[in-house]
């Protein structure tokens, strides 16, 4: 089971494994199959899982943060490695228990510079899911609401995703509270006791 | 170092442990110069306290000399003396900027574990389990104290360690119960448990204006120091609490009443034995007594505060009578370093002086007799206070 839920999570969403499938049938052949998943993640096909937090900092900040690269293992922990391979495609080595990939990531920024879109796709396979970090202003001026959803494929209903989905929501959670405390504190809150 | 650590209900040794070392840029290390054992480490020794793991350090209330500081660190220096609050708090998350810091976004690393079960994390706390972070404590000779600028407090001269030691959560503590109450000149105010917590109340109380204060407990040591303290003391196991409290206050009640017993209440009447039989086969974490007598007991339209910690599930709660008589509730882990300069400077200034309920002075090495003592309520115990 916990090699499940590491699959699933390093994935960004397990239920991808049938939505490579279909999008293999549904998307004619010349599409590159990084493209696939954040094509259609679009439709109603897909499931979400979505969190949020507000922090405590101006929406810029947040933005070029979550955008920077080098900053993406420190919040999101199973991250281990980012390799660009050009403005809009990076490579990222993830780690999370027993289980390494390598996902082949599409990154799509908003016009307002108010959303990140991270399209997955293990690197090699069409396997793939989509994270999307969405912010926005408020409460007040210099705070930023942050959600951060993943999307994954409907397949998992049933037994599988009520296992699943808190897992994908706990883990969001963790991401967003790390992401928190690095605009708010600079630094990962970090105890002795493990 | 030697620290005092958690291995299992009812045993905690001294240990050789490693020392801690900075981890993050805003830690501080401070060597502990005086430390104490609070009525809510009770709970962890005795097994109410859930997410502890062997080997533990325990420990929230100690004061010391910092000897390393991270890089980022601006507000204190190594060769300050410092007091700690228990309650770990970035200083830049929305609840510290509102001063609630005990509630503060960023402390807690396990802040998933704990919005399980409260739907949103708090602050981490030293020496209190894994929910509350599991930082180590500072029952030791070495504590580690993340986010320093925010939560360390230097200690003026002409204070010494002892006196500025009980400014880490009891005093601060006693002080939010009593403000908690909203009192006024003239109100009266019943404080249920006269331990360091219930005495910090009373002398609050009579700070924030209180005309009287009636202080409930079974030991007469504790009430005696309650009496000295000017409140009037009232032996539950002598007297009927409700009828002489009724009459005493002319058939209206206190004002406000303070909680300062929680999960452990001791009772031998029949809610008591019900609330430790069902605590035993864990239908119950809490033992709820003392709340459930102060919402009879106050009076319509009053104040219930409760600074006594209460972990999970109670059974019994009277919110019907609690509604038709309209009582606001107030409660919390304190907002420690909201409190902490003000009091520092009542100290200063000699309007009180925080050590009068020490009664015993060990040295840490003695720290499971201590625990074991204080447990028990033996050698009139009210407050163990350990030396390094």
């Amino acid at each position: 089971m916990k090699a499940l839920t590491a699959l699933t999570l390093v994935a960004g969403g397990i239920g991808a494994l049938v939505m490579a499938r279909r999008a293999t049938e549904v998307v004619a052949g010349n599409l590159e199959a990084r493209s696939i998943a954040g094509a259609l993640i679009e439709t109603d096909t897909f499931e979400e899982v979505a969190r949020s937090k507000t922090i405590n900092s101006k929406l810029p900040e947040v933005y070029g943060f979550v955008r920077d690269m080098s900053m993406l293992p420190r919040f999101l922990p199973m991250v281990k490695l980012v390799n660009m391979v050009d403005e809009k495609r990076s490579l990222w080595t993830v780690k999370q228990g027993p289980v390494s990939v390598v996902l082949d990531v599409d990154i799509t920024s908003g016009p307002d510079d108010d959303h990140v879109q991270f399209s997955f796709m293990l690197h090699g396979t069409a396997l793939g899911a989509c994270q999307i970090w969405l912010l926005s202003v408020g409460p007040e001026l210099n705070q930023t609401r942050v959600t951060a959803r993943l999307k994954y494929h409907p397949m998992l209903h049933g037994l599988v995703d009520r296992v699943i989905r808190p897992a994908m929501t706990a883990e969001l959670d963790i991401y967003l509270a790390r992401l928190k405390q690095l605009m708010e504190t600079g630094e990962i809150a970090t105890a002795e006791m493990r | 170092m030697k620290a005092l650590a958690w291995h299992g209900v009812r045993d905690v040794r001294i240990d050789t442990v490693t020392d801690p070392g900075i981890v993050n840029p805003h830690d501080a290390i401070v060597e502990i110069k005086k430390t104490a054992i609070c009525g809510s480490d009770l709970h962890i020794y005795n097994g109410y306290i859930m997410g502890m793991k062997g080997g533990d350090i325990l420990g929230h209330e100690f004061a010391g000399e910092v000897v390393a500081v991270g890089a980022e660190v601006k507000n204190v220096k190594v060769g300050d003396r410092v007091v700690v609050p228990f309650t770990i708090s970035c200083g830049k998350c929305h609840y510290c900027s509102e001063e609630l810091f005990s509630l503060c976004d960023n402390t807690n690393p396990h802040s998933a574990a704990i919005s399980k079960v409260t739907g949103f994390p708090t602050a981490g706390l030293y020496g209190y389990s894994h929910l509350y972070g599991g930082y180590s404590g500072g029952q030791a000779q070495y504590v580690r104290v993340p986010f320093a600028d925010t939560d360390t407090f230097k200690i003026p001269d002409g204070i010494d360690f002892e006196q500025a030691l009980f400014l880490t959560d009891i005093f601060p503590t006693g002080y939010m119960a009593a403000e908690n109450c909203g009192i006024k000149p003239g109100d009266v105010v019943a404080v249920w448990g006269c331990g360091p917590v219930g005495l910090f109340a009373i002398k609050s109380a009579f700070m924030l204006g209180a005309d009287r204060v009636i202080a409930i407990d079974r030991f007469d040591a504790r009430l005696k120091l309650a009496l000295q303290a000017g409140a009037e003391p009232l032996n539950y196991e002598r007297h009927n609490v409700e009828e002489i409290i009724h009459e005493t206050t002319g058939g209206r009640g206190p004002n406000a009443c303070i909680d300062a017993v929680g999960m452990e209440a001791h009772s031998v009447s029949l809610d008591g034995m019900y609330d430790a039989s069902m605590q035993k086969i864990r239908m119950v974490t809490d033992r709820a007594h003392a709340l459930r007598e102060a919402i009879r007991v106050c009076g319509k339209g009053g104040a219930i505060s409760i600074p006594g910690v209460y972990a999970g599930i109670i059974d019994k709660f009277p919110l019907g009578i609690a509604f038709a008589k309209g009582l606001t509730f107030k409660m919390g882990q304190t907002h420690v370093q909201r409190y902490l300069p003000k009091l520092m400077k009542a100290i200063e200034n000699g309007e009180i002086d925080p050590t009068f309920l020490i009664t015993h002075r060990w040295p840490l090495s003695e720290a499971p007799k201590a625990y074991e003592l204080f447990a028990r309520k033996m050698d009139n115990a009210v407050k163990f206070v350990l030396t390094p």
